[in-house]
């Protein structure tokens, strides 16, 4: 019997809802077809100019879909950019995107990078009409869509889908959420001191925050990135970042939006003596000092590698289809 | 006929455009606008209200320099309201097809959101460049605008980007790209450029 209730118990969203877990922001139908669109556009580096540079180039699958040792992105031509690209992880959770949040919606992302004079330096225009001429793209926007005409709505969309679908949250810490296994005496040490000193802003389960914060660097004078104030032009947002997840930390190295820190050390170093506390719109959370003996820095830092998802680093799903 | 069904005539409307400067020494290298959310108001004051109403202007000779609504009641038409630029709806809800398509030029890839309103040329050998946009609260450039009418089913609107660039400072002000202050100070001047017949 087909009644109107059991068709609507067979639309499957594409992310599951899971115990301890807010709702994802962006949470399309699930679709296997956009699923494989999406991971081949990602792979594929004839979106930029001179096709050399796909989006893999900077967001490698094995490192949590960033960029390890690279401080700033590169683009084609070796051009450089100005911020560390950023993993991607749980983004159908994130309400808006870049270190300054500067895109709105996850089907927009894409353009930029697309666009981007130190990225891909191509036009959207030249990518639609690349994938129209290409009979195996057309076949696949066909089998996503039902039409194999390619626009920009069909693609970003397509697009989007893979990225919301990049989830991490097998690592160690949920196993032992889930009472699948025990944190060490080390772990459990510092999973305390992480609830005491950095869960307010990298909230559990996430890990992030969806706001913009001075975590007191100095301004980098390489770049005199202003961060959040770019975007939204107030003098209160000036060299305030989105906090980032700290799932997979251990792998996502160097650190911070310029990767200015090579070493997890190196970040707890910033955290307990280096803050610049005349910063006026300093996160007011790193008002009052953190002190961390060397032992508890350890154990904090053991306690960060729970954050490793091995199931989501070494995913074959995410790597290229043959 | 079977039934009582009442049937209202309906009609469509035409609304051209008449981009051209009035003034001989500003050259005009693009110029591209949103016009959006388009109302009629009829004499007996009743409301045609067009559904989707996103629609991308644009000056270049090989674009249509007019839009045709359709269904709309066939009654004498005393007011036209519309907006210049796009709603905050337009500029948060992913990726858009149509005129809203981002290929068209008038999307911002690195600050999401829509360019509601592109002026780019030269005044005698000052070039000038606006791009105005802006969805978000303070940062709002989209202006909504009404105009009394006498219409029956074409509607002229005169758009003369001279009476907006004559406003501006250009010694001071040539160039503005960004969402913000200015960008919002420069959508004062639409209401002076703007008149409809």
């Amino acid at each position: 019997m087909y009644s109107v209730k059991n068709y609507q118990h067979r639309i499957r969203y594409s992310i599951q809802m899971k115990k301890g877990w807010p709702e994802p922001i962006y949470n399309p139908r699930e679709s296997n077809a956009k699923f494989e669109l999406g991971k081949k556009l990602f792979y594929d580096p004839k979106l930029s100019r001179d096709g050399s540079v796909s989006c893999a180039h900077c967001h490698l699958s094995f490192t949590a879909f960033t960029h390890v040792d690279h401080a700033v992105s590169h683009g084609i031509e070796g051009k450089k950019g100005t911020r560390n690209s950023p993993v991607l992880i749980n983004l159908a959770w994130n309400n808006t995107f870049h270190w300054d949040g500067g895109i709105n919606h996850l089907e927009m992302q894409m353009i930029n990078p697309i666009e981007h004079p130190a990225e891909m330096d191509n036009s959207l225009e030249n990518v639609i009409t690349y994938l129209n001429s290409n009979q195996v793209y057309r076949k696949l926007f066909y089998d996503s869509y039902s039409d194999s005409t390619v626009n920009s709505k069909a693609m970003l969309q397509a697009f989007a889908y893979f990225t919301s679908q990049l989830i991490s949250r097998n690592s160690k810490y949920d196993q032992y959420k889930n009472k699948e296994l025990k944190l060490s005496l080390q772990e459990k040490k510092g999973m305390k001191l992480f609830k005491k000193n950095c869960n307010s802003c990298h909230t559990a389960p996430l890990f992030n925050s969806n706001i913009y914060a001075s975590n007191g660097l100095s301004i980098d004078t390489n770049y005199n990135d202003v961060g959040r104030y770019a975007i939204s032009r107030l003098g209160s947002d000036s060299l305030k970042f989105r906090v980032p997840t700290l799932r997979n930390i251990e792998h996502s190295y160097p650190y911070m939006h310029d990767g200015r820190f090579k070493k997890l050390r190196d970040v707890l170093e910033h955290y307990t003596n280096d803050i610049d506390i005349n910063n006026p719109y300093l996160s007011e959370e790193l008002r009052k000092k953190i002190i961390l003996s060397d032992d508890d820095k350890k154990d904090l830092i053991a306690f960060l590698k729970t954050l490793t998802d091995k199931e989501f680093l070494y995913n074959k799903r995410f790597r290229p289809s043959r | 006929m079977l039934g009582s069904t009442s049937v209202i005539a309906q009609k469509n409307v035409s609304i051209s455009f008449d981009l051209s400067p009035s003034d001989t020494t500003m050259e005009v290298g693009v110029f591209k606008f949103y016009l959006s959310s388009i109302s009629l108001q009829f004499e007996d004051n009743s409301v045609y209200i067009e559904p989707n109403s996103y629609h991308l202007i644009n000056k270049e000779d090989s674009s249509p320099q007019s839009l045709t609504l359709s269904n709309v009641p066939d009654k004498a038409i005393s007011k036209i309201t519309f907006t210049l630029g796009t709603d905050s709806m337009a500029n948060v809800s992913g990726a858009m097809d149509g005129d809203l398509d981002p290929i068209l030029g008038m999307y911002w890839a690195w600050n999401s959101g829509y360019i509601n309103f592109k002026l780019e040329g030269k005044k005698g050998n000052q070039a000038f460049e606006f791009h105005i946009g802006g969805y978000n609260g303070e940062q709002a450039t989209a202006r909504t605008l009404s105009y009394s009418v006498s219409a029956d089913d074409t509607i002229e609107i005169k758009i003369d980007p001279s009476k907006f660039l004559n406003q501006i400072d250009l010694s001071s002000t040539s160039s503005v790209k960004i969402p913000g202050n200015e960008a919002v100070g420069l959508t004062n001047y639409y209401p002076n450029m703007i008149s409809v017949e």
